[in-house]
């Protein structure tokens, strides 16, 4: 529980005034914050953070000096005592794992409810992290790239890997397979790709751990 | 017609979209794509895309797949085109009974000097593409 006397201090970073504003009576509206202080860019905040320290900063993702995934890092980095909370209208998948890989502890829409807002910064303030619905649903959809732990190989791969892991070089396995020794020499390549390694050893290695061979 | 994305983005990501369009609960399709040259002339980007979607509507169409797997890669001058999938396959020895797709796919992998190779059985057809990209100077 917070001491009695002690607000949660908060900072908003958001392009746009009117959205400050919005947010800023929403949080005074409530007992348990206080705006310490709301900027329109990431530089702004950060000179901020330097001289006042801030329980959470609200962090918009488009900036008019920045990218708010760096500011995140930044402020990361910097000011490990403060909370990023990324309130933004992007829902690309990849820029909210951005965000959380940088340090953010919640990734909220601009969509949200003033309950829902409210109860994330109660859930990052007791040390959680929080998805607005939306936010969620985009995490839980399976990203075909991305999920795969074990890239899927063709057929003609699965046949290079295993005569690779047998020893072969490369034109003995373009006469087994009755190609040119330049076709093997791409499905190398592209089977180094696949498990993101660069050598043979390597990859031998990595498939024989994922079962492949 | 030529896909706008064919012509803004480029071959990589016009198949993605492709790959994307067809995809369905019913059907799952893996697209991999590896070092595709992005200065290749338009008209090797349009035929490779052609061929691609002509391979994918049949294995869709008549083989009734419900995974199919696509991969193209580049190295250097030559230009790999893999399609496996889980389809019915067809009979490979007879090619009186080809339609126009796959006859409009040999036509155009004999323009690339390429080779084309289709092994085919109940379980499903791989067809591998080689075609000779290189640009005359």
């Amino acid at each position: 529980m917070l001491p009695n006397n002690h607000k949660i201090s908060v900072a908003i970073v958001d392009d746009h005034p009117i959205v400050i504003q919005g947010f800023k009576s929403l949080l005074e509206s409530s007992p348990l914050f206080e705006i310490s202080g709301c900027f329109t860019t990431g530089g702004e905040c950060i000179n901020f953070l330097h001289q006042q320290k801030v329980d959470i900063v609200l962090l918009d993702i488009t900036l008019p000096d920045g990218n708010g995934v760096h500011f995140c890092a930044t402020i990361n980095e910097h000011f490990p005592g403060t909370i990023v909370v990324a309130l933004s209208n992007l829902n690309e998948r990849s820029i909210i794992s951005q965000m959380f890989r940088n340090g953010a502890r919640a990734y909220l829409l601009k969509n949200i409810s003033a309950k829902e807002l409210l109860d994330a910064l109660n859930t990052v303030w007791e040390g959680n992290t929080a998805m607005s619905l939306e936010v969620k649903e985009i995490m839980q959809q399976p990203d075909l790239n991305t999920l795969q732990a074990v890239p899927e190989l063709t057929k003609r791969e699965k046949q290079i890997l295993q005569l690779l892991a047998e020893g072969k070089r490369s034109a003995a396995i373009a006469e087994a397979l009755f190609i040119s020794p330049l076709t093997v020499k791409t499905h190398r390549a592209t089977l180094l790709h696949k498990f993101q390694v660069n050598n043979i050893v390597t990859l031998i290695n990595r498939a024989k751990e994922t079962g492949l061979i | 017609m030529m896909p706008e994305s064919l012509l803004t983005l480029g071959l990589q990501d016009a198949l993605k979209d492709l790959c994307s369009s067809v995809m369905s609960p019913q059907l799952r399709l893996v697209y991999n794509a590896y070092n595709i040259d992005p200065a290749l002339p338009l008209s090797t980007q349009t035929m490779v895309y052609r061929m691609v979607q002509e391979i994918i509507t049949n294995a869709v169409k008549h083989a009734n797949a419900t995974t199919i797997m696509l991969q193209c890669s580049q190295e250097e001058g030559s230009f790999f085109i893999t399609v496996e999938d889980n389809g019915k396959g067809f009979d490979t020895s007879n090619h009186r009974s080809e339609g126009m797709g796959l006859k409009n796919i040999r036509n155009r992998v004999d323009y690339f000097h390429g080779n084309l190779h289709i092994e085919s059985s109940p379980e499903g057809t791989i067809i591998n593409i080689e075609l000779h990209v290189a640009q005359q100077s």
